[in-house]
């Protein structure tokens, strides 16, 4: 019997298989029999082909075994001609193909060294023949005519092969089926392959091949790429060919093959070679072929006959049930996200787990191994079948040790618990239950209590296994046991609906069609308005699967409101959460301003959501009397990112300070603090408020507190809300939106008297410094308090206490008091106890008391100084003109002789009396012990230090040194700069004036 | 002798019902029994539940009909108060083989309801009366 094989090379090779070569070169049958070494063999073949072919008539009976034989064309695109000239084709085209798997030839040949050598007619040639197919084949194709393929190769040349007909008389008998013609694809030679396929006619008319007649069927793929002409041979039929690897490159059979004169597409270029065999002169120049025209109809058919005996083997269908599910469904693009991509899923790990179980119950004898826990041990009582499943009514055992000493009967107990145990088709075609059995069923089953029934039904039953050995002890007589006729039930009455159309189904519909019709998902849904802790972000934004839009509505609570900035392309950055991180420079602060949202789910689960730009200051004020600590709806939004606690610990300083809740989420304690939050991006109406709620139960306000609570609350880092006068503002670069700023704040709760160093808690100091990061926005109206030397009253939310400092990060929010205080103190749940502008108008200091400084001092701190001169800072020590007017040092020197004038640059005006500006840097030796402090002397003190004298000259003459040292100071204001503590304390201050 | 694969339907439906007015989510188990029960029908009717392919017409009369898209888009009708789908399914191997219980559009008819996620279409009396005697339901 012939047999097609499929090699795995670079393309599809088919190899002939030659019945007797089996023996001789079974380590080889795979690369084939034309190996050098193994030519001879092949070559025996080959010949023994051709014989056959004259005498084909004669054979009746055949087949084939498994060697294979493979031959490598080169092929002369010029030599095979075509001619089409009756335009008749058949419909069916002729499909057989020519494998090479050779061995020998010079796999390294390019095209047309090949073509060289396989032109030359003196060289030594070996012939291969191919039998023709016997049986009805046979008759069509009278003895001489069968075509051969003789391969004629030397032992480094690649084979040619010449197919020949000696007669051409004889091709009208078989008019529809010998029907060839050639593909002669001028394509590049890694395509060029041609089939021959079999007519329908030809099919209906082979036999199986004789033992010695075995055609070398030869196929492949068709990789038709030949002009319209050349596909319009095709339609009758094309011979195919496959390269062996080694040639595949090597150009192969490119010749056209012309349709005889009788109409039929023939391979007119057959014509014998040599002997009786069949040569097709493939090599030969164009031309030649007209003289030995010969129909392939016949051997078409043949071949043809043996493609049906040969053919690849199929792959066996596993007989065992390897899956509980049907994977072979055609693939359905489901919805992402949806129940159906789940089942997906799910039946996928049911795949993978059923296979282990599969595997591992065949590895042990299930029935010698003890009853593992969940396992259901189950005899069969009754077995009846419904809609292709077997309902098995079973007697739940329990007992252990029962498999294998005691009889079914007499372990039933009356306690055992019956159930109604379904199997799928497969798995009753494994087990086919009878009564007496006992089964193992084991997990994960399920267990589904039909209320109306009272009855107790045993689902997804895959794992389930049949216990023979039971069953044999039992019954030793009846195994095997006939199969029973199963009862079937009655089908079920299509006048009884499932009975789901209650009005409650109907109500819950309606609910959920508008959402339906707006096109919006289906998870989470609105449902009623009332506050439904089974709105779970965590469950909307998780079962999208993917990160993507946010469809349903989901009901949630905002903390808080407050506004960030945003980088140039917002949009860009919110499709793009993996787009390169930007520069490691902080973010300038310049930049639109971005409504933002916390806003917490039912179920407690945070999100930030970010809105709109804010391009008005107020329009926060509104957003936050409008949304904050109300139940707002959330829809249309983005999810940008999933942050951790664990990557972004400091953006959780805010939930923070909103955790615990006031009352406990249902499905989750209260004692572990969010870990993560989502961010959303949204749009304008993402968040929308609902209508006439009140405050949340879940809203956690925050809780303005004086300043020396603030100070002195422990607890880790929290923000805190608080109002508090600015008494000094230091701004670290050349704006205040642009720069990090500290504040020195004080309130009266610090000013008191009294207080400060240690009443109750820890340290408390007159004032506390205040750090706005950059990425706090600052809006324009607390600018212009930042930018004022006087002071003034700003009210700070969620400011960020670490570490004993205050911090300002885009979570907080900066903002002059508002005037309407009501609605402040409405919206944040408490009356402010910080005073208002009057009473802290009177209630601090004038000025406002400092500490004084000490080794403890931290920088950007405010403090008082006091000590005497020891030093003076001679290289910074210097004066100069100002104007007069704007105090400008940007003046031009105008004038000439002993009175110089000055034009202002700034003013533009005419500076006959400079102001002079002295700049001094002294040493103090002060309270600080072991210390060095130094001071950045103001103006002011500047001139009470130095001699009068000096002062009143036009032009500042300088001091001597000893004129300022040992001169006391004191008390004077100073704002800490830098503080530095090794080796030795050094301070150095700068005298302010508050 | 009764048929006791209903019974197990119903309380599957009346479970998803059930689980999810409460979780508006059906879990992992219930998805893998109702794969267990209505075998490949199940995943193919979830789908039509995920596209939201089944719609309940309703006309001013009082009547009511199931419109179900099915996957190549035509739709078929079944009635509220009969277990039928003129679907090819349906008649080879609900009504011929009695192989399955149901066929996917009905399927997705229940579950559609067990959820609550059946669209809602109003209709003309003429309309709903053409789609019942099985004529275009093209509105």
């Amino acid at each position: 019997m012939s047999s097609l094989k499929r090699k795995k090379f670079s393309r599809d090779i088919r190899c002939v298989v030659f019945p007797d070569e089996v023996g001789h070169n079974s380590a080889n049958s795979a690369a084939g029999l034309t190996a050098p070494s193994t030519g001879s063999s092949a070559a025996r073949a080959w010949e023994r082909c051709g014989e056959s072919f004259i005498d084909l008539p004669k054979v009746k009976d055949g087949h084939s075994s498994g060697r294979t034989l493979s031959a490598v064309r080169k092929l002369d695109p010029a030599s095979f001609s075509v001619h089409d000239s009756s335009g008749h084709h058949d419909d069916d085209p002729v499909d057989i193909a020519w494998t090479s798997s050779e061995n020998e030839g010079s796999g390294n040949e390019s095209p047309k060294q090949s073509l060289a050598k396989a032109v030359p007619p003196k060289r030594q040639e070996r012939k291969r023949k191919i039998q023709r197919p016997a049986g009805r084949a046979s008759h069509a194709l009278p003895a001489g005519e069968a075509p051969s393929i003789s391969s004629h190769h030397d032992d480094e040349d690649p084979l040619d092969i010449a197919w020949t007909s000696s007669s051409e008389s004889e091709r009208s008998d078989t008019d529809q089926d010998r029907s060839l013609a050639r593909a002669m694809a001028p394509g590049p030679p890694e395509r060029r392959r041609k089939t021959l396929r079999p007519t329908a006619a030809a099919e209906c008319s082979a036999k199986p091949p004789t033992d010695e007649e075995d055609l070398p069927i030869i196929d492949s793929d068709s990789d038709l790429n030949g002009s319209p002409d050349q596909l319009k041979r095709d339609s009758a039929g094309h011979i195919s060919e496959c390269e062996s690897p080694r040639h595949a490159v090597d150009g192969g059979l490119k010749a056209p093959i012309s349709p005889g004169p009788s109409g039929d597409p023939d391979a007119s270029d057959w014509a014998t070679r040599e002997g009786g065999g069949y040569s097709a002169y493939l090599n030969r120049p164009e031309g030649h072929g007209q003289a030995n025209k010969r129909s392939l109809g016949d051997w078409v058919r043949a071949a043809q006959a043996m493609h049906m005996h040969m053919h690849t083997p199929r792959k066996q269908a596993d007989a065992q049930s390897k899956t509980p599910e049907d994977s072979g469904k055609k693939n359905r693009k489901l919805t992402s996200g949806g129940f159906a991509e789940r089942l997906t899923r799910l039946q996928g790990r049911q795949r993978s787990s059923f296979s282990l179980w599969r595997h591992l119950s065949i590895a042990e004898d299930s029935a010698a191994t003890a009853v593992q826990p969940g396992v259901l041990v189950l005899e069969v009582l009754d077995v009846r079948e419904e809609c292709s499943m077997q309902l098995v009514h079973c007697q739940q055992r329990r007992p252990p040790g029962w498999e294998t000493t005691t009889p079914p009967a007499a372990a039933a107990t009356p306690t055992a618990a019956r159930l109604l145990v379904l199997f799928d088709r497969k798995t009753s075609a494994q087990l086919r239950p009878v009564p007496g059995d006992i089964i193992h069923v084991y997990p994960p089953w399920q267990r589904l209590d039909v209320e109306d029934e009272s009855t107790t039904v045993i689902l997804n039953t895959h794992f389930s296994q049949k216990v023979y050995s039971d069953v044999k002890t039992t019954n030793p007589q009846a195994q095997p046991r006939p199969w029973p006729p199963l009862a079937r039930c009655v089908p079920h009455s299509l006048s009884n609906t499932f009975g789901l159309h209650g009005a409650d189904a109907v109500k819950r519909k309606d609910a959920t069609t508008e959402q339906v019709a707006n096109g919006e998902g289906v998870v989470g849904g609105p449902g009623d308005m009332d506050w439904a802790p089974g709105h779970s972000l965590l469950e909307v934004i998780e079962g999208l699967g993917h990160p993507g839009s946010v469809g349903p509505e989901v009901r949630v609570v905002v903390q808080r409101v407050y506004s960030c900035y945003v980088p140039e392309r917002p949009t860009a950055s919110a499709a793009r959460p993996r787009a390169p991180p930007p520069p490691a420079a902080p973010p300038p602060r310049r930049g639109r301003s971005r409504l933002c949202a916390l806003v917490q789910d039912g179920r407690g689960i945070f999100s930030v959501v970010q809105l709109q730009p804010l391009p008005w200051d107020r329009e926060l004020q509104q957003y936050t009397q409008k949304w904050q600590g109300r139940a707002c709806t959330l829809r249309n939004v983005k999810v940008v990112q999933r942050v951790t606690r664990e990557r972004y610990g400091r953006a959780f300083h805010l939930i923070d300070s909103v955790w615990p809740p006031t009352i406990p989420f249902q499905g989750r304690g209260t004692s572990a603090a969010p870990c993560f939050y989502y961010l959303l991006s949204g749009q304008g109406d993402s968040v929308e408020a609902l209508e006439g709620s009140a405050l949340s139960a879940l809203y956690l306000p925050p809780k303005e507190m004086p300043l020396r609570d603030v100070l002195r609350s422990a607890g880790g880092v929290r923000c805190h809300s608080f109002t508090a006068t600015v008494v000094y503002a230091s701004i670290l670069g050349d704006a205040v939106d642009q720069a990090e700023v500290w504040l020195s704040l004080t309130d009266p709760s610090l000013q008191e008297e009294g207080e400060g160093q240690a009443e109750g808690g820890g340290p408390c100091g007159r004032t506390v410094p205040l750090c706005i990061s950059t990425s706090c926005v600052l809006n324009s109206s607390v600018a212009a308090v930042i930018r004022s030397p006087t002071a003034a009253i700003l009210s700070f939310r969620d400011v960020v206490m670490e570490n004993g400092a205050l911090l300002c990060t885009e979570q907080s929010v900066v903002e002059t008091p508002q005037p309407d205080r009501a609605s402040r103190s409405e919206l944040t749940g408490s009356e402010p106890p910080t005073p208002t502008r009057a009473t802290l108008g009177c209630g601090l200091p004038r000025p406002v008391r400092l500490d004084p400084l000490g080794a403890d001092t931290t920088a950007h701190s405010l403090c008082t100084l006091t000590g005497v001169i020891v030093g003076v800072e001679e290289d910074t020590a210097c004066s100069w003109p100002a104007c007069s007017a704007c105090g400008s040092d940007r003046l031009q020197a105008t004038g000439v002789g002993e009175s110089p004038a000055f034009r202002c640059r700034a003013c533009d005006c005419e500076v006959q009396q400079p102001k002079l500006r002295l700049q001094l840097e002294v040493t103090l030796a002060s309270a600080v012990s072991d210390g060095i402090v130094k001071v950045k002397l103001h103006q002011n003190t500047i001139q009470s230090i130095l001699p009068p004298a000096a002062l009143q000259a036009s032009e500042f003459p300088g001091y001597e040194v000893e004129h300022v040292l040992g001169k006391a100071l004191g008390p004077i204001p100073v704002v800490v700069r830098v503080i530095s503590r090794t080796p030795t304390l050094c301070i150095a201050v700068e005298e302010i004036s508050l | 002798m009764r048929s006791f694969l209903p019974a197990v339907a119903e309380q599957l439906f009346k479970d998803i019902q059930k689980i999810y007015e409460e979780k508006s989510q059906i879990p992992d188990d219930l998805l893998i029994a109702l794969k267990f029960v209505f075998g490949s029908c199940a995943l193919q009717a979830l789908d039509l539940v995920d596209k939201h392919s089944v719609t309940c017409l309703s006309s001013p009369s009082g009547r009511k009909v199931y419109q179900v898209t099915g996957g190549s888009g035509r739709l078929y009708t079944c009635f509220t108060s009969c277990h039928y789908c003129p679907c090819p399914a349906f008649a080879y191997a609900v009504l011929r083989r009695n192989d399955g219980l149901l066929c996917k559009h009905l399927l997705g008819v229940y579950l559609s309801q067990a959820m609550g996620l059946t669209q809602q279409e109003s209709v003309s009396d003429k309309h709903i009366t053409t789609v019942m005697a099985g004529g275009s339901a093209a509105s």
